[in-house]
């Protein structure tokens, strides 16, 4: 492998050759297991990062968060945005050699609401649609009862499957035989929770894989998963574990791959009534106060937890949406770390003397996630306040978050899907369960101004509008302090010999960007 | 400690004696400093008892508040001055806990749970057990049978589900080594108070026509209290020991209050990146404890043997 690379030199000349260099074929150790190969079964991230290597989309979202084309060259929309035309590429064929019709596309939608017994469905993301139409074979007309301006982002994260799918269950893409796509890779053979062999395409429309044959191992434990890589069982694992980071670069021929992600780790200040919890009733709700939602924010050193607690993995944070993720607004500064001025608003909202409770955070759901929730603690109890800090077991605590029996808590939610305007309706938006708005949001802020600006982003058609919605309600809640943003976890890979892994902004694992050097 | 003695009940001056004269506390002591080695590990029990007591006035730093911690101390090796200007001795932990301190306070968690939850079990266990061996019967198949029960698990097994049941905190690892530690005190005095109970005095003590209740704990109990106390500091490390073992499984004492086996366990991802210390001085502060208890207890055990009185 070694000479092979040396003999293909230059880069150009290895992405001229991947047709024919690669013979090779390499193992990959990924820590989640899928529930089921069914692309359709479940929207989780460990299924979906499978599912796109195999199955491909009508759109792509681009490294920049814009709308790039998949299986659709080009879309446009109707005067009254309710009907959608779609042209579909053509000579596209599927792993079992029949041609990419509009008619697999209708047949998918169709598919999708049948699928049984699914934890996470995707049919709220077809919930727009009211019709769709095959008018020719490359030609798809999709109707919608409202303006749907996130019909592209719902479509690209629908795999689409061929029709001769038929009437295949769940059970039938586990077998391999009902696997049908269009997408880089095929599977070739599964066995649940252990391993996945996947096949390359070289008949894909797009950029061809440098291997011909990924296996994929399933190894849960992050000890199993770095052990396997040193001992050169696998080539490539996902989810290293911050504390590896130093070891593991220092091993010969093993690089490792960071990169932040999307997923910021916060604390949740219940601000809903004029009593809270886990504070004395005497002391009242500080939180309801933005000067001690400000001071609380100053008080954390991001730098220090990112540097000494996540081993500079990650990244401190100062809204949802990082760099590269549509929403992201580049004119909300950095959060400073200042304990005096700290301690002076605590004072100016008259809470000088500080006040005592005990804050929350899951144990081992997030990345060390026992260990900062105990910096924040450090840093507050250094600002005058008397904490306490519970790690509660990740299986009860959501529960008793969502219950609202917690007053001061550490959350964090992922950006999956390339743009912030979930993290601000689900983690920000007022709650209110009949609208769908607020469902992550366990400390109830609410601002009518941050509402007017989501709600505009959510009807805006152009990318500009729907941008500049995004970015001012993400300002009205970095000014308003509506949660304490801690930091964006890290997200790290590492490979050896000569492979690179490229991330994308999604954070997965995807076998389709690893490439051969 | 006159255990051995059964002083016959005052209102009968006329029963002799039922056990040799005696020869109570200094045969003890003498007997226990013959061996140099029982001798070291009292003088480190002490030593380690003495530091733990103490620990709030001799250490630098109080682990336990988070007001003194600074994570811009954390990882230090040890000798290390820290970001505040602390010297870090043994180093200091992923929160910035200075390891001396923290092993101190460690070492009272260690402690206090160790003779608590012992202490409590063996009153339990020894109720039982009594009760069982001189009521025997029907009493007896019931008692014994749970303790059979009992002792037909995993200390660590039973101990792990209660405690994820009961969730973690000073309080429930001690109910949970309660539970787990009862039935073995329970075998122990029954069988002691079995062979006992044949004996002269408890004849004597029943002919005179005494109530149950006090020839029960008036003279069956002093007289099976040596093999127990032996079983009883045996006991205690176990319980040490047991305590560190759920620790660091993570279902032990909280994060906050890190006891010797969660300071283990928190070091232990760090090893393989060369910050030892963070595991291994804890390891070596409960090693000793758990040494020093058990040489005092094989000796007294030898000791307090009737069979190497001579």
């Amino acid at each position: 492998m070694t000479r092979l690379s040396q003999f293909l030199g230059a880069t150009a000349i290895a992405a001229l050759m991947a047709g024919t260099a690669g013979a090779q074929s390499i193992t990959a150790g990924l820590a989640a297991a899928p529930s089921s190969m069914d692309p359709h079964f479940a929207s989780t991230g460990q299924n979906q990062q499978l599912a796109a290597v195999m199955y491909d989309r009508l759109i792509h979202i681009a490294p920049d968060g814009s709308f790039a084309p998949g299986l659709a060259t080009e879309w446009s929309v109707s005067e009254d945005r309710l009907t959608w035309t779609f042209t579909l590429r053509e000579d596209v064929t599927f792993h079992d050699g029949s041609p990419f019709t509009a008619a697999d596309v209708v047949f998918t939608f169709e598919r999708i609401p049948e699928v049984p017994n699914s934890p996470a469905p995707f049919t709220p993301r077809l919930a727009a649609i009211d019709s769709a139409e095959a008018v020719d074979d490359h030609t798809l007309v999709i109707t919608t009862s409202s303006p749907a301006p996130g019909l592209p982002t719902d479509l690209s994260t629908i795999y689409i499957v061929s029709q001769n799918v038929g009437d295949a269950e769940s059970a039938d893409f586990d077998r391999s035989s009902a696997s049908i796509g269009t997408g880089p890779f095929r599977q070739v053979e599964y066995s649940p929770g252990e391993r996945l062999v996947l096949e390359r395409n070289p008949d894909y429309w797009g950029e061809v894989p440098d291997f011909e044959r990924v296996t994929i191992r399933f190894l849960e434990t992050s000890a199993s998963r770095i052990a396997s890589l040193q001992a050169g069982e696998v080539d490539f694992v996902d989810a290293v574990p911050p504390n590896d980071l130093e070891r593991l670069e220092a091993t010969e021929g093993v690089s490792v791959i960071a990169a932040p992600s999307a997923r910021m780790v916060y604390m949740g200040l219940d601000q809903m009534e004029d009593t809270t919890v886990m504070i004395d009733p005497a002391v009242g709700n500080p939180f309801r106060d933005v000067r001690v939602r400000e001071a609380l924010s100053l008080a954390i050193n991001r730098e220090a937890i990112v540097d000494r607690i996540q081993f500079g993995s990650g990244l401190p944070a100062n809204q949802f949406a990082p760099e590269g993720i549509f929403g992201h607004n580049p004119d909300i500064p950095a959060l400073d770390y200042d304990p005096e001025r700290a301690r002076e608003l605590l004072a100016e909202a008259g809470y000088g003397d500080g006040w005592a409770m005990t804050i929350h955070g899951p144990t081992g759901r997030y990345v060390n996630d026992v260990d900062v929730l105990l910096a924040v603690g450090q840093m507050w109890s250094q600002i005058g306040l008397d904490i306490e800090v519970e790690n509660v077991p990740t299986n009860v605590y959501f529960g008793r978050a969502t219950d609202r029996e917690f007053s001061a808590f550490m959350v964090a939610f992922g950006i999956t899907t390339g743009e912030s305007s979930l993290a601000l309706r689900n983690v920000l938006g007022t709650y209110d369960a009949d609208r769908g708005w607020g469902a992550n949001n366990r400390f109830r802020y609410s601002s009518d101004a941050f509402d007017a600006a989501l709600a505009e982003a959510f009807e805006a058609f152009e990318d500009d509008a729907r941008e500049a919605a995004l970015q001012e309600a993400a300002r009205i809640a970095a000014e308003e302090h509506a949660i304490i943003p801690i930091h964006w976890e890290g997200n790290n890979w590492a490979v050896r010999g000569d492979i690179t892994f490229t991330p994308s902004p999604d954070g997965r694992s995807l076998v389709t960007n690893l490439s051969a050097n | 400690m006159s255990v051995t003695d059964t002083q016959p009940p005052a209102a009968a001056p006329l029963i002799p004696r039922a056990q040799p004269p005696e020869r109570p506390a200094a045969r003890i002591i003498r007997d226990f400093a013959r061996s140099p080695l029982a001798l070291f590990g009292l003088a480190l029990l002490l030593v380690i008892v003495l530091a733990a007591l103490l620990a709030p006035w001799i250490t630098p730093q109080n682990p336990y508040d988070l007001r003194s911690l600074s994570i811009m101390d954390s990882r230090l090796a040890p000798g290390e001055v820290g970001f505040s200007g602390v010297s870090f001795w043994l180093g200091s932990d992923g929160q910035g806990r200075d390891m001396f301190s923290a092993i101190l306070y460690g070492l009272r968690i260690s402690l206090m749970v160790g003779l608590i939850a012992c202490t409590s079990a063996l009153l339990i266990g020894l109720t039982l057990g009594l009760v069982a061996a001189y009521f025997g019967g029907r009493t007896d198949t019931v008692i014994m049978r749970l303790v059979d029960l009992h002792l037909s698990f995993p200390p660590i097994l039973v101990a792990l589900i209660l405690l994820a049941i009961l969730g973690r905190g000073l309080e429930n690892i001690i109910v949970a080594l309660i539970i787990v530690q009862w039935a073995t005190f329970a075998r122990m005095a029954r069988a002691t108070a079995l062979s006992e109970r044949g004996r002269e005095y408890v004849e004597a003590a029943q002919s005179l026509g005494l109530s149950r209740i006090r020839i029960l704990f008036g003279h069956l109990l002093p007289n099976c209290l040596p093999p127990l106390m032996v079983l009883y500091t045996v006991e205690i490390a176990s319980a040490i020991a047991l305590e560190a073992t759920l620790s660091f499984l993570g279902v032990g004492l909280p994060a906050t209050q890190p006891s010797l086996g969660l300071l283990i366990s928190n070091g232990f991802q760090f090893v393989l990146s060369g910050q030892y210390w963070i595991s291994v001085f804890p390891g070596i502060a409960l090693l000793l404890l758990i040494v020093a208890i058990n040489l005092v207890g094989d000796r007294l055990r030898d000791v307090l043997n009737p069979r190497n009185i001579t």
